[in-house]
């Protein structure tokens, strides 16, 4: 109850400040998941003290451009009976999917995350001050802090394991919903439903409190809003990705390039959302470097252009895993090669080409650290799982113009 | 049926490679992937060319089979077994908070095996310098909840093993 509490206050507040700052109406705002990232940003920049003012700064821009009432409730929640139909049901679903579990962790990092989110209970931002002080040891050193902070703004500081699991896996939901009101698509529903469901790997880890996945749905959902020109919800989304993991920013950067290569090089105001992701990454990093803390898993060096040939051994051996995405990739590789028409679907290609260019620079950029835990198995399925999202939207925006009749 | 030895079938399996792949093929350097790459290539190449996207959609479908038997079946995190697989580590962490709540009872972790050591990290997420004799921790590795968590001296030991 506290948790649902929890995400019911944050999802409000950020409506009203949607309303408020940007011309969406307030009823559009309240029934959009997407409203409650902006109280999230707030709550993010203002844990970060006086530091928080850069992030909010690098927002202001994006408030220039805002989109009216129509276009938001065309390009987004709203919609034609039928899809709003549809997407009821497949919340429905989803919440059925990632909530029927026990409020228990058990995998790895699900501990180690949902252990930060602890410090909340301690007070507000006491999980950034504990993550910026060297004595305390809080690993991984470095790591972006946003992600175990909302689990305990969402658990209202109360320290119990359940409420963090369930406040973790309302998390979850919500990327996924703030991904799912910001498609349209054509595609006959069974089709979707049987992509979405093709990678068993993306079913684990919707039951479970990892960030991968929901990287890769932010990632999808930031895309769709800054391809209708919501800059400043863009711009929300894209702090959010960079203050909850590294690979955020690189999703932010591929959805930017990709909407710059459908609207033009010249559409200048489309980058704004990457300069405010890149202001919080930055400004995490000074914190960071001001506070004394080493980086040990995302510090950039000069690349290991000898480990080149395993790194894709690896990504194809993972990749072609059965047993974790069935075919998915191969189906991917294919649509990709296969020339589209469509301006939209080139564009989700090459979004889709640069977030794997990033991982494939990050694993070769990074400490020799990384490259062991990939040789090791423990890291590749996990960033195929941030690219999911927007290949399952590739492969179901592609079937239907696969038809001869197209 | 039996579960194949690749499956994820113990908690301690889950709890390290649960979420790196649906089995440990991933840990085992995949044992049957020139197979798996060899196909996978033939079915890309089927799908750049094939017209009827019922085709592909049923390929994903079919695909899928063998990694869900493990999802809904095999892996100790099935539907059907969870609640007796996170049982053990709901023991654990709730014997952990009642011989050490943090942040009351500060601790100095002298021992964390692989098993426990993410367990270590939910009940004790920062590890501060303790003034004076520290009540110290030792996480065992082995299996989770086997034995429960005891005191001995300024010691407190969870699990088993040498």
């Amino acid at each position: 109850v506290i948790a649902v509490l929890g995400l019911a206050l944050l999802h409000v507040g950020g409506a009203l400040l949607r309303h408020l700052l940007t011309r969406c109406g307030l009823k559009v705002a309240l029934v959009s998941p997407a409203s409650a990232w902006f109280s999230i940003a707030v709550l993010y920049a203002a844990s970060l003290g006086w530091w928080g003012l850069a992030i909010a700064a690098a927002l202001i821009p994006g408030l220039s451009e805002p989109v009216d009432d129509r276009r938001t409730k065309d390009a987004l929640s709203a919609g034609p009976r039928r899809a709003r139909t549809d997407r009821m049901v497949m919340f429905g679903v989803l919440a059925l999917v990632v909530l029927a579990r026990p409020f228990i962790p058990t995998e790895w990092d699900e501990f180690v995350w949902l252990g930060k989110a602890r410090f909340e209970s301690l007070g507000f931002g006491a999980g950034v001050t504990a993550a910026l002080d060297p004595s305390q040891n809080v690993i991984p050193a470095g790591y972006p802090p946003l992600w175990p902070s909302i689990v305990g703004w969402i658990s209202l500081g109360h320290d119990a394991l359940s409420t963090h699991v369930l406040a973790a896996s309302l998390l979850v939901l919500l990327c996924a919903f703030t991904a799912l009101e910001s498609l349209s698509l054509d595609t006959p529903r069974p089709w979707v439903v049987i992509v979405l469901l093709s990678a068993p790997l993306v079913w684990v880890h919707a039951r479970s409190t990892y960030v991968d996945l929901p990287v890769g749905l932010l990632g999808l959902a930031f895309f769709s809003h800054l391809r209708a020109r919501s800059l400043f919800a863009a711009g929300v989304l894209a702090v959010v990705l960079a203050g909850i993991k590294d690979e955020g920013l690189a999703q932010v950067l591929a959805a930017t390039a990709a909407v710059l290569f459908l609207e033009g090089f010249r559409a200048w105001r489309f980058v704004l959302p990457a300069v405010a992701a890149l202001t919080s990454m930055l400004t995490w990093r000074w914190l960071v470097h001001l506070h004394g803390i080493r980086l040990f898993d995302h510090a950039l060096g000069l690349p290991e252009w000898g480990w080149l040939p395993s790194l894709f051994r690896l990504f194809a051996l993972h990749a072609t895993d059965v047993f974790s995405w069935g075919v998915f990739w191969a189906v991917v590789v294919a649509m990709l090669v296969t020339p589209s028409a469509d301006k939209h679907l080139r564009a989700l290609k090459v979004m889709l080409v640069l977030l794997f260019a990033f991982s494939s620079a990050a694993l070769l950029l990074g400490p020799e650290r990384v490259r062991v835990f990939a040789e090791n198995g423990t890291l590749l399925n996990r960033l195929l799982l941030q690219l999911w999202p927007s290949a399952a939207l590739l492969v179901t925006q592609m079937l239907p113009a696969r038809t001869p009749s197209h | 049926v039996a579960a194949p030895s690749s499956a994820l079938s113990t908690t301690e399996a889950i709890l390290l490679d649960g979420a790196n792949g649906v089995t440990t093929a991933p840990r085992q350097h995949f044992p049957e992937g020139t197979w798996f790459l060899v196909g996978a290539l033939a079915i890309a190449l089927v799908v750049r060319f094939v017209k009827k996207p019922a085709l592909i959609v049923a390929l994903l479908a079919l695909a899928a089979i063998p990694g869900f038997v493990h999802v809904l079946a095999f892996r100790a995190d099935a539907p059907t077994k969870r609640w007796s697989s996170t049982e053990p580590i709901a023991r654990t962490l709730k014997e952990l908070h009642a011989k050490a709540p943090w942040p009351v009872t500060p601790v100095k972790v002298v021992r964390e095996d692989d098993e426990l050591f993410p367990l270590g990290r939910y009940a004790f997420p920062n590890r501060v310098d303790v003034i004076g004799t520290p009540l110290e921790l030792e996480l065992r590795g082995g299996v989770i909840g086997a034995q429960a968590c005891r005191e001995e001296h300024v010691r407190i030991i969870c699990g088993v093993g040498p």
